[in-house]
């Protein structure tokens, strides 16, 4: 038995104006993993490709150490993807979607859903279209643990709400990997959500993987300098990940061991936002550098 | 399978679907085509398939622990409940047509419709037209659709104009009366003796047609499903 509910080993996709490649990261049972990138980066090509919802041109997605293509269909009776929150069936009423959706799968509880939907303040009679979007996402988190899934994987499940929803949705993700050890993957842009509640971070750029790794490791790489602008800051400028020059005063983000010290400058943590924010303005026009 | 069928007919299908395939009952429309609710028919499909991509369908289904060729399967078996309901509507409506105009002893006791079947009557040789107009319809609809990325408007017109050529040719052909053709008209729109083989004949070629080009399109749509990219 393998160590890992999820793993995704070297998947690689090719569309005529866009390359996902090589991507391979690894969740543990009750693990919260933040996967991260701006937009277009890839993540949802990423959570389509694990689903074969498309197909990857090479790589393997193995499910409790096992292939997920080989073992599909017992594979998605434990799994469950939320794509954004519910957006299907907008007209129709919640009952009549869980009466449906409840068909396919063997491990049903209906008492658990019913838990669920009062935990929740889900009213069955409502229709799709009638939530509010961190609703759906309650509604499709009901729904997956219902059927018992022990591994959730959702695509940006906090974009749009406002922070009130957003830490809801947050604190349903920690009781859920804490109390139920469900596997978490969830992808975002919002990297407040990330500091909050994952445990790791996968960070994709322009479809290439630069890092998967814990929160706390993946910050440690990391150091932010700040002083003026000067010609020793000009003689290793090459060396930063990125910076900005505003007014003389200069901001850089160093791999930690790329930075050796520089006099008149200060050093701090960064945090993920910044992080975010330097390693892609490097890459505007550019190749990645990491 | 039932599953899948029962999320068909409980989400997917929009209730237009039902209502133009009660249209085998227009047959009771006094000299009017009797070919044309076969149209209509084909028509319904638009409203079952833009429903779909307006609800997601194909997310929903494709993420459910189901196979990917069941979808496909599951809205092939919809398509054919739906034209099998019409034409057994319509079967039973021209029954009751029939059976107003002439009673059960064959004598005509009522005008109502007596004159009313112009074009080609619904005897075997018209549902045998129409059955093979249904398969004609399915293979290119449902062909177009899957390969051209769940298109609809398109391959629906396409698919709709030839189908339909069929069907302009049995109402041509069996209004030849007075014509070089006149022979070709009494196969079609005579049920007798003479005329029993040539309108078995158009029935189970139908039939037949209708069967295997089902059973052909789904199996090739459903190897380009399962590499389709949604």
């Amino acid at each position: 038995m393998s160590n890992y509910s999820l793993e995704i080993k070297n998947l690689c996709k090719t569309y005529p104006s866009f390359t996902l490649s090589d991507i391979s990261f690894s969740l543990k049972e009750g693990e919260i993993m933040g996967f991260v990138g701006r937009n277009g980066a890839g993540k949802t090509t990423t959570i389509k490709s694990m689903f074969n919802l498309v197909h990857p041109d090479s790589g393997e997605v193995l499910v409790h150490g096992s292939s997920f293509l080989e073992n599909e269909l017992e594979n998605k009776q434990i799994m469950s993807v939320l794509l954004g929150g519910i957006d299907y069936y907008p007209k129709t009423k919640l009952k009549t979607l869980t009466d449906v959706t409840k068909r396919f799968y063997k491990n049903w509880d209906d008492r658990r859903y019913r838990e669920f939907l009062s935990k929740f303040a889900l009213d069955e009679n409502k229709r799709v279209s009638e939530l509010s979007a961190g609703m759906k996402v309650k509604y499709g988190l009901a729904v997956a643990l219902s059927h018992h899934a022990d591994i959730l994987v959702l695509d940006e499940p906090t974009s749009g709400l406002d922070p009130v929803s957003r830490n809801e949705i947050l604190e349903i993700f920690e009781s859920l990997a804490d109390k139920e050890k469900v596997s978490i993957l969830f992808s975002t842009h919002i990297t407040s959500d990330l500091e909050k509640c994952a445990d790791t971070i996968t960070y994709i750029q322009k479809g290439r993987l630069i890092s998967s790794k814990p929160l706390e490791e993946f910050k440690n790489d990391y150091l932010v300098i700040e002083g003026n602008n000067s010609p020793e800051f000009e003689k290793i400028k090459d060396k930063a990940i990125s910076y900005h020059i505003r007014r003389n005063k200069v901001e850089a983000l160093f791999k930690k061991d790329e930075y050796k010290g520089l006099e008149g400058f200060e050093t701090k943590e960064p945090d993920l936002d910044t992080i975010m924010v330097y390693l892609e303005r490097n890459n505007e026009n550019e190749e990645p550098v990491i | 399978m039932k599953n899948l069928l029962f999320k068909e007919f409980r989400l997917a299908i929009h209730p237009m679907v039902w209502v133009f395939s009660l249209f085998g009952a227009m047959i009771f429309i006094p000299n009017y085509p009797n070919t044309i609710f076969a149209i209509y028919v084909m028509m319904a499909f638009l409203f079952l398939f833009q429903g779909g991509k307006e609800n997601n369908d194909l997310f929903y289904s494709e993420l459910l622990p189901i196979k990917k060729r069941d979808i496909i399967k599951a809205r092939f078996l919809s398509i054919l409940s739906f034209e099998m309901l019409s034409v057994i509507v319509c079967a039973i409506v021209s029954a009751i047509t029939y059976s107003m105009n002439y009673g059960l002893y064959g004598k005509q006791i009522s005008s109502l419709t007596t004159d009313s079947f112009i074009g080609i009557p619904p005897d075997p040789a018209y549902f045998g037209i129409v059955l093979f107009s249904f398969g004609v319809f399915n293979s290119i609809f449902l062909h177009l659709h899957y390969k051209n990325g769940f298109k609809m408007l398109v391959p629906m017109i396409v698919a709709t104009v030839v189908a339909v050529i069929p069907l302009i040719a049995a109402e041509v052909l069996s209004s030849m009366s007075g014509t070089p053709l006149e022979s070709v008209s009494i196969q079609l729109i005579a049920v007798n003796s003479s005329t029993a083989l040539c309108q078995s004949l158009i029935l189970i070629i139908g039939v037949l047609f209708y069967v295997f080009s089902l059973l052909f399109t789904f199996k090739r749509e459903a190897v380009v499903f399962e590499k389709t990219d949604i």
